[in-house]
């Protein structure tokens, strides 16, 4: 009676796993397969995709430098400080992660957009940002720098607090303890996030969409472009998210291996740090 | 020599530090886990700032809250030793020891025997071996004051005995002023000739070993060097001797003047088994070997006889206690007392 109840529900178990990762897998393997590998590459070869793949890889990298380069200072403050706000602020980070695409759509329009909280100061300096290139790149930070300036306050969280402490009293100044301690040992929490961020970006499309509009070879980023070729030629809508599956599956898969090595490399200390001193 | 002088005010959670210190050369603070000791370290460091006071090496002031005063840690020449030794794992034992000065760094590393290890990384390294790293590096910063978090408390009792020593020569040759913080009286006793027993973010009593087991200041300091402390009431004198009752009426002689209720603070070599059935009389609850003695446990009290004992435990014996080693010490604790043997090191001020 027991065995049999334990190889039912082990058989439950399975069932219930191997039904769930199916249904994730199909959507994926069907994308890859529903046409011929030679015409797959083909539709890719359409002028929509070109242009798409341009604005994306544009904006994305104008987008992700930006995360970088203004949410990492964000990210260690968030950290390593206490100060009165500090809980409001890590929640209007994380919020943008949770949002509706369309929510976020129209705050960028209200805060940005012509007629927006910052639209009359960017009309007099003669800046116009929506249905730009610009637009697109607003887009795709506000949605991805969350993701990176979350991710990078736990890298920063689980540093060693002592380290830094020791850089200090060893001579070094806040800025050099930074560069040579703190960015090093974080860099594997930082790339993480930075990838993650990053596929986010490239996967942007609610926000863009209503916020930049879907112009060919200027807004039309290549999930807009997925949306524009559904109505019109479907092999081409499939052959992108196909290349979209793969990029973003090699995105996570080269994530994993290099955490894979780091927390290898963390393992190593373990094993040749009992033997007593010479 | 320099001269390290702190004189601060430190709140922790259940009290505040309250410290006043002048160092010249090795000594060691030792208290219990939780009495401040850390914290005495980081506030000279620049690590945690003092709600007042005044932190100085000669007469250069590193910190002083009255004339707003505090300098950045890097701006401190001090050299820390922190306990678990706090080396970077991405650099290499060479890269280390050069992030606190690029000068010396082949001197270092051939002077404490790390010359082979300059391309191991942290992570590769024993405990013996990190210590001395850590050293390296923290001397490579050329350091006019050397800081020391638990040097020892990370390493096997193998290990130990051989850094200990080899520290200690260190120490006297550098002719540093040098904090060094424990929670092992032994390491204290071993590490420097001065010690100051600290407890609750006090300092009870700052002088050397042997005047902190003769004379102890109060109770705490004569249980932290090693005493028994029992209670009693003085209830006479005769000639030389205070006549002490303990509780269960029993009678022990010191010859220390005393009145009213005290503390009795009774180290293990003041006790001894006697057949004389005038003297206390205790169970022998355990038997415990050391190296060339034998350290027995009589419930309040202890006794350390040298070579091997016959004794086991259950048996009743009568002991002798010898009246002058017999500490009296009177209650309630009295305020910390400065020590009369002063060497480079005094309290500048009686702590309150």
């Amino acid at each position: 009676m027991k065995p049999l109840r334990s190889a039912l529900a082990a058989l439950a178990f399975f069932g219930a796993s191997a039904l769930a990762l199916a249904f994730l897998a199909l959507p994926l393997v069907a994308l890859l397969t529903h046409l011929p590998p030679a015409r797959l590459v083909d539709q890719l070869g359409n002028p929509a995709v070109g242009d798409a793949v341009l604005v994306s890889l544009e904006t994305s990298a104008i987008a992700q430098a930006a995360v970088l380069g203004l949410g990492t200072p964000l990210a260690y403050l968030l950290a390593t400080r206490r100060f009165p706000g500090r809980s409001l602020a890590i929640t209007a980070v994380e919020l943008p992660i949770v949002l509706p695409p369309a929510v976020a759509g129209i705050g960028l329009i209200v805060a940005f957009g012509r007629v927006g909280l910052l639209g009359g100061t960017f009309s007099a300096l003669g800046i116009d940002v929506s249905f730009d290139k610009a637009a697109v790149v607003l887009a795709v930070a506000f949605v991805s720098g969350p993701i990176y300036v979350r991710t990078a306050i736990a890298a920063f969280a689980g540093l060693d607090e002592r380290l830094v402490m020791a850089s200090r009293t060893l001579g070094a100044g806040p800025a050099r303890t930074f560069f040579r301690v703190v960015l090093p040992l974080a860099a594997a929490g930082l790339s993480a996030g930075g990838a993650l961020a990053l596929a986010r970006g490239l996967g942007e499309f609610g926000a863009t969409l209503m916020f930049a509009g879907s112009l060919q070879g200027v807004t039309q980023t290549l999930p807009l472009a997925i949306y524009a070729q559904f109505d019109v030629n479907l092999d081409v809508a499939i052959a992108i998210s196909a290349l979209f599956v793969v990029v973003i599956a090699a995105i996570l898969l080269s994530l994993k291996l290099t955490s894979r090595w780091h927390s290898s490399q963390r393992a190593s200390r373990f094993r040749v740090a009992i033997s007593p001193s010479s | 020599m320099a001269l390290l002088t702190a004189g601060f005010t430190l709140p922790r959670r259940h009290f505040a530090l309250v410290l006043e210190l002048a160092v010249a050369g090795p000594l060691a603070l030792a208290g219990p886990s939780g009495s401040g000791k850390s914290s005495v370290l980081e506030a000279i460091a620049g690590l945690t700032r003092p709600t007042s006071g005044r932190i100085a090496l000669d007469l250069e002031p590193w910190f002083d809250s009255e004339r707003g005063v505090d300098l950045a840690p890097e701006r401190r020449r001090v050299g820390f030793v922190f306990q678990d030794y706090a080396l970077f794992p991405h650099m290499s034992v060479r890269e280390n020891v050069a992030f606190g000065g690029r000068a010396r760094v082949d001197e270092l590393l051939e002077r404490l025997r790390i010359a082979d290890l300059a391309a191991a990384r942290p992570e590769q390294l024993s405990g013996g071996e990190r210590q001395r790293v850590a050293l390296a590096r923290a001397l490579a910063r050329e350091p006019a004051v050397l800081l020391f978090d638990e040097p020892l408390a990370a390493l096997d009792s193998h290990t130990k005995a051989a850094v200990r020593s080899e520290l200690r020569e260190l120490l006297a040759e550098l002719a540093l002023p040098a904090l060094i913080v424990t929670h092992d009286y032994a390491d204290a006793v071993a590490l420097a000739p001065m010690i100051g027993v600290l407890s609750a973010g006090r300092v009870r009593q700052l002088a050397p070993a042997t005047e902190l087991a003769s004379h102890p200041a109060d109770a705490f300091v004569a249980a932290f060097t090693g005493a028994c402390v029992l209670t009693g009431t003085v209830t006479g004198r005769n000639g030389e001797l205070t006549e002490v009752t303990l509780p269960g009426g029993e009678r022990l002689h010191s010859t220390d003047h005393a009145t009213g209720e005290v503390d009795i603070a009774i180290h293990p070599w003041a006790v001894i088994p006697t057949g004389d059935e005038t003297g206390l009389r205790r169970q022998v609850t355990a038997v415990i070997p050391t190296p060339g003695r034998t350290r027995i446990e009589l419930g309040d009290l202890t006794a350390e006889l040298p070579g091997a004992s016959p004794l086991t435990p259950g048996t009743h014996i009568n002991l002798h206690v010898e009246p002058t080693r017999v500490r009296l010490l009177p209650r309630p604790l009295p305020q910390v007392e400065r020590s009369d043997e002063v060497n480079f090191f005094q309290p500048l001020r009686r702590s309150p």
